[in-house]
């Protein structure tokens, strides 16, 4: 299977979070990649998104936020650009987890699980940008288990 | 997402059915905060149809945990499926959760 790509720009709200999450079944109905990986990927798309959209910009105006997929059969490149404050995600702290209930927050954990789900991240600043370039690798390996349920 | 809600024996059960991102979040959060302004301290979460969950979800279910903490109430969840089990696990919430493997089991531990 060739090479599939696919581009958006969206709007600092929280509400073209559906924009994404079209694409990305668009996309996955072009290439080889089951529901859990298409879950991971929606799930890496929207914590990056929000994570711009609510903490990204201090003003009150409207901003674009372009991401674009690119994938062939083994591996999805994610790439998105802001013109939000300076985020570089590979110097985020992760969450502390063991702390007690009471002192847990919530902080920090979107982005936690965005490292946990992909496999390489790469982050510069140009032009008063963020560019975030993400690979995650979509072939399974032997990890087929997690949509067998309605199989068996 | 849809949510089921019933009340069995004091217990308010809520099926969290579909995806709860941060999109449908905050309507999982009125309707659980609804439960708990009429009194209700004892929840269960049956997520057996949950499908989806990101970190706007999590951040609902670990405020509801604390507040029925301090309102000595419980929260149980149940029925996860791997996706939702792992998202849980990697955010260190399994520690903090009350996490059953099916409805009975979540109906006992209550």
């Amino acid at each position: 299977m060739g090479k599939v790509k696919l581009s958006i720009t969206l709007k600092n709200r929280l509400s073209d979070l559906d924009k994404i999450k079209a694409a990305v079944s668009k996309m996955s109905g072009a290439i080889d990649c089951t529901r859990r990986k298409v879950k991971e990927i929606d799930l890496i798309l929207e914590e990056l998104f929000t994570n711009v959209v609510c903490h990204g910009f201090t003003d009150n105006k409207e901003h674009d936020i372009d991401i674009s997929l690119s994938c062939d059969d083994t591996v999805l490149e994610i790439r998105m650009e802001d013109d939000g404050e300076p985020f570089d995600i590979t110097a985020s702290p992760p969450p502390d987890t063991c702390c007690a209930l009471e002192k847990r927050g919530i902080g920090g954990l979107g982005i936690h699980l965005v490292k946990h789900f992909i496999d390489e991240c790469k982050y510069s600043r140009k032009k008063d940008k963020n560019i975030i370039v993400l690979k995650k690798n979509i072939a399974e390996k032997n990890n087929l288990k997690t949509d067998s349920k309605k199989e068996s | 997402m849809e949510i089921f809600q019933e009340n069995v024996n004091g217990v308010e059960i809520f099926s969290v059915n579909g995806s709860l991102d941060s999109n449908t979040s905050p309507e999982f959060e009125s309707r659980v905060y609804m439960a708990l302004e009429n009194g209700q301290k004892k929840l269960v979460l049956n997520l057996e149809n949950l499908e989806y969950i990101s970190s706007a979800g999590i951040r609902v279910m670990l405020k509801t945990t604390k507040d029925l903490k301090r309102m000595e109430g419980n929260i149980v969840l149940c029925s996860l499926q791997d996706y939702v089990r792992e998202v849980f696990d990697i955010a260190g919430f399994d520690g903090y959760l009350s996490i059953e493997k099916n409805i009975d089991e979540a109906m006992l531990k209550i």
